[in-house]
């Protein structure tokens, strides 16, 4: 709002300024450049007022939200001016700003009225920029340049963030103040606050002084070098907080997810509950619309009850220690306070809001006592929860004490950050138990690769032993096998040289005849043991190899009529040593007892078997008897034959009805 | 039994001239005597050790020089590669109890041309020797499927009459390759069949069905000393 008219002759004051620009105007440079627009003169340092000229109005019983006068002159009010120190903060109304709903109808309402005499060159060529950290009043506020209506406020009473928000209000500029008349040397800065006036509501103690408005220093000047002030201050004020208990509440809803997921865990709705308690708690900062007793008031002033009851309610869970009075009377007041703070049944709300303030106070203060004492020695974050809380209350509590103590002027408000304090504890928690819960994890893994790694010994361990007993058995069933061989082949031959010796006389040539016998025995044994790669033909001809010239020295024609055979994989050393001297057997009967004069071999198959037919023109053998007599080891050769799961069967010779047949069905599958 | 005609062979009043290097008496009297009791063969010198064996060699060349592996003072094996370098000419025979593939495998690597079963009948052994230096060589078929097992088959459209000749196939890379002929006949071997069999099947003769193996065995000396090359190529001992 420019002030175009303003022409009054505004020079004839000079009561106050010395006191008026006290740290100012020394630093200022000469004032050469006063009503010279044309030439751009560099930005003086802003001016810091920190005295004012003050006069208190009466307005007897004038409506509190009256409209400010667009046009006002310092020189009509009535009353003289008295210098003032500024700041003017009779008390905080950061802490409880329910406590200034507005008065009761009838109080008796008055003006507060700040005055300045500014340097004509305050400013230099530069617009100008007025701001205080702090400018609070029950009813509207309003400023004056040189006689006009520049800025107004709070038309329709204090609102919930009045108290956080930085005055900053752009002057006119250069042109505007021009227009004034020249030669004029100074401006006027007028400043009115309209509000109760200060007691009228009878509330005792400390909060009498309610009503009594708050002004802090001032600074003037160009705007740059203002703006990080106003920035700054509105960030930690009102930005800061409002955000902390966002985050906080952002994370209370994880929780609370979370806790829909598992109901069993009720710590995460309790952390829900209680980021949800602090964030309307601390809705107050940013709450943008006039104080009044109404359900945010209640909101905001039960949810310290309940982030209280809820903090007890933790820290109960934290220690475990039975404490069922202190349960009832802590749930039982905030009970009450919800219910008697109701607006719509609390006529007296401003007294009942600072009592039940105070209330809050002493109850934070008692769970935090309690919660430290029972903790001690049994939970350590129980006991960082009791220091979260008391910690919140001395916050609170510092808003509360008049300004010009031990506590800094014009200090940020520290209450709201309450529930950062509040957030950081719980995280702090959350972070030890996930610490924890990573621990155990970890401690899980390591148990669990310690009792694999134990596993894998007594499996390594198992198998060894079961190779160890395999090979074992290998060798037993090999040597099993040898020595099964030595008496039914080479022992038995040797047996038989040695009764033929024995028996008489016996010519060179069957002796010699006797011990090849037993030597191609040892042979076969040997032939048994190399790889035969499943091939029963290879077999039938080492068998023809190391016997063919046995049969020639006989007389005996061999026909050999054989054909390829499939591939019989069950065919080790052991079943071949067995088909070997069944076959050699079958031989050795055709040149000792069969007086045959040609043997023929066939081979043939089909689905299942393999036979090796060994055919012989002799005069044959009744079957029965011989198998009794045992003589032609026709036993021996079944038994050897079931050994390996084949048959063998013996008859005459189909084509001729006479001489021998021997068939030796081998299974084209294992056993 | 008869024996074609061979060019190298001593013919008529030629002596075949027998040399063995044997460490067990018994057999060494026995084959001495049955030498000795065959005409047109002569013993022209013994041994009874590695050591004596290989001074064995500068004496007076022999035909058939017999080498059993065992000797007290080190293996036969060295006195077999000795007589091959000394006595190109010489067939080389390892005397053997069993025949088993380990030993005679051994020795054909090594240069033998054949083995001699050691309690044969004293006839039959005059036999073998005098089959050897005809130029056939004994194969059992365990020794046949060995043999089958190391050298490669031949390619499947390579037609045999192609691959039959002996001077065909002179190549580094095709020495060890059996020729299709060849690998018929070891299958038959394989399968039982004698030497006198294959020939009437294959429709050539006795002899020729014998020469067959000494030039498989030839060639399992080239493969064995191929893969020595080779092996010792990659150990870096050769460039």
């Amino acid at each position: 709002m420019t002030a175009p008219g303003a022409g009054r002759d505004r020079c004839r004051h000079a009561l106050g300024c010395a006191a008026l620009l006290l740290c100012g105007l020394a630093a200022l440079p000469p004032a050469t450049a006063a009503g010279n627009a044309t030439t751009p003169t560099p930005a003086p340092a802003p001016l810091h007022l920190t005295t004012a000229l003050h006069l208190v109005v009466d307005e007897g019983a004038a409506p509190l939200r009256a409209a400010p006068a667009r046009q006002l002159d310092w020189r009509q009010l009535p009353g003289t001016w008295q210098p003032l120190a500024l700041p003017q903060e009779p008390v905080r109304p950061l802490a409880v700003p329910a406590l200034v709903a507005p008065p009761t109808a009838g109080a008796a309402i008055r003006t507060s009225w700040y005055r300045w005499r500014l340097p004509a060159n305050a400013a230099g060529d530069a617009a100008w920029a007025l701001y205080a950290a702090r400018v609070h009043s029950d009813g509207p506020v309003a400023i004056y340049l040189d006689g006009h209506l520049v800025h107004a406020a709070q038309r329709g009473g204090a609102h919930w963030t009045s108290a956080r928000t930085p005055l900053w209000v752009d002057l006119p500029g250069p042109a505007a103040r021009h227009a004034h008349p020249p030669g004029a040397p100074a401006h006027d800065l007028l400043i009115g606050l309209r509000h109760a006036a200060p007691g009228t509501d009878k509330v005792p103690g400390w909060a009498a002084r309610q009503g009594a408005p708050t002004l802090s220093t001032l600074h003037i000047g160009a705007p740059g070098p203002l703006a990080w002030r106003d920035r700054t201050r509105r960030w930690l004020q009102r930005d800061l907080p409002a955000l902390g208990s966002a985050a906080f509440l952002t994370v209370g809803l994880y929780s609370l997810v979370v806790w829909l997921l598992r109901r069993s865990d009720r710590g995460y709705l309790l952390f829900f509950a209680l980021s949800a308690a602090t964030f309307l708690r601390t809705l107050q900062v940013q709450a943008d619309w006039p104080i009044a007793p109404d359900a945010f008031a209640w909101l905001t002033l039960n949810a310290l009850f309940w982030v209280l009851a809820l903090g007890h309610v933790v820290i109960s869970g934290l220690h475990r220690q039975p404490q069922r009075g202190l349960d009832t009377a802590l749930l039982a007041l905030t009970a009450a306070v919800g219910l008697l703070t109701w607006p719509a049944w609390a006529p007296g709300w401003p007294e009942l809001a600072a009592a039940v303030d105070g209330l809050a106070l002493a109850m934070g203060a008692t769970v935090a006592a309690v919660g430290w004492l029972r903790c001690r020695g049994r939970s350590r974050d129980g006991q960082w929860v009791s220091a979260g809380i008391g910690l919140c209350m001395l916050l609170d509590l510092a808003d509360r004490l008049p300004a010009g103590g031990w506590l800094p002027a014009e200090g940020i408000p520290l209450g709201a950050y309450g529930g950062m304090v509040t957030f950081a504890v719980f995280a702090h928690l959350m972070y030890r138990r996930f610490a924890a819960a990573l621990h155990e994890v970890g401690e899980t893994h390591r148990q669990l690769a310690l009792r694999l790694q134990q596993r894998e010994a007594d499996l390594t361990d198992t198998h060894r032993r079961l190779r160890a007993a395999e090979q074992q058995q290998t060798r037993a069933q090999e040597r099993r096998r040898l020595m099964q061989d030595m008496h039914d082949g080479l022992g038995a031959s040797l047996q038989g040289a040695l009764q033929s010796v024995a028996a008489g006389p016996v010519d060179e040539a069957a002796i010699q005849q006797l011990l090849r016998g037993c030597i191609d025995d040892l042979r076969l044994t040997i032939d048994s043991m190399e790889p035969v790669d499943a091939d029963l033909l290879l077999l039938l001809a080492t068998l023809r190899y190391r016997l063919g010239s046995r049969l020639q020295a006989a007389g005996i024609r061999l026909r050999w009529d054989v054909s390829d055979l499939p591939r019989l994989d069950w065919l080790d050393p052991r079943c071949a040593l067995h088909i070997l001297r069944i076959l050699q057997e079958t031989l050795g009967n055709c040149i000792q007892h069969a007086r045959a004069t040609e043997i023929h071999v066939h081979t043939a198959f089909d689905a299942r078997w393999v036979r090796v037919q060994i055919t012989d023109d002799g005069p044959g053998f009744d079957l029965p008897t011989a198998l009794r007599s045992g003589r032609q080891g026709l036993a021996t050769q079944q038994r050897r034959a079931e050994a390996i799961g084949a048959r063998i069967d013996w008859q005459p010779d189909p084509a001729t009805g006479r001489g021998c047949r021997m068939t030796l069905h081998l299974p084209r599958q294992g056993q | 039994m008869t024996h074609p005609a061979n060019p190298h062979a001593s013919t008529g009043g030629t002596l075949l001239r027998v040399a063995i290097v044997e460490d067990d008496m018994d057999f060494l009297d026995t084959l001495a005597a049955a030498v000795g009791a065959e005409p047109g063969m002569q013993m022209v010198g013994s041994a009874c050790s590695r050591a004596a064996g290989l001074r064995l060699l500068d004496g007076p060349v022999a035909d058939v020089l017999l080498v059993d592996l065992g000797l007290p003072d080190g293996s036969g094996i060295d006195v077999i590669q000795a007589a091959v370098a000394r006595w190109p000419a010489c067939g080389v025979m390892v005397s053997t109890a069993f025949g088993d593939e380990a030993h005679v495998i051994r020795s054909i690597e090594a240069g033998a041309s054949g083995y001699l079963l050691k309690h044969a009948e004293p006839a039959s052994l005059v036999e073998e020797i005098r089959s050897l230096h005809a130029g056939g060589s004994p194969i059992s078929p365990l020794i046949a499927r060995q043999v089958l097992m190391r050298l490669r088959a031949p390619a499947a459209d390579a037609p045999a009459g192609l691959t039959n000749g002996p001077g065909e196939r002179r190549g580094d890379a095709d020495a060890a390759a059996l020729s299709a002929r060849e690998h018929e006949v070891l299958q038959l071997i394989t399968r039982g069949y004698t030497a006198d069999e294959i020939a009437a099947m294959l429709q050539i003769s006795r002899h020729t069905a014998l020469t067959y193996v000494r030039r498989i065995y030839s060639k399992l000396k080239v493969n064995s000393k191929a893969e020595a090359i080779f092996e010792a190529r990659q150990r870096g001992l050769l460039g």
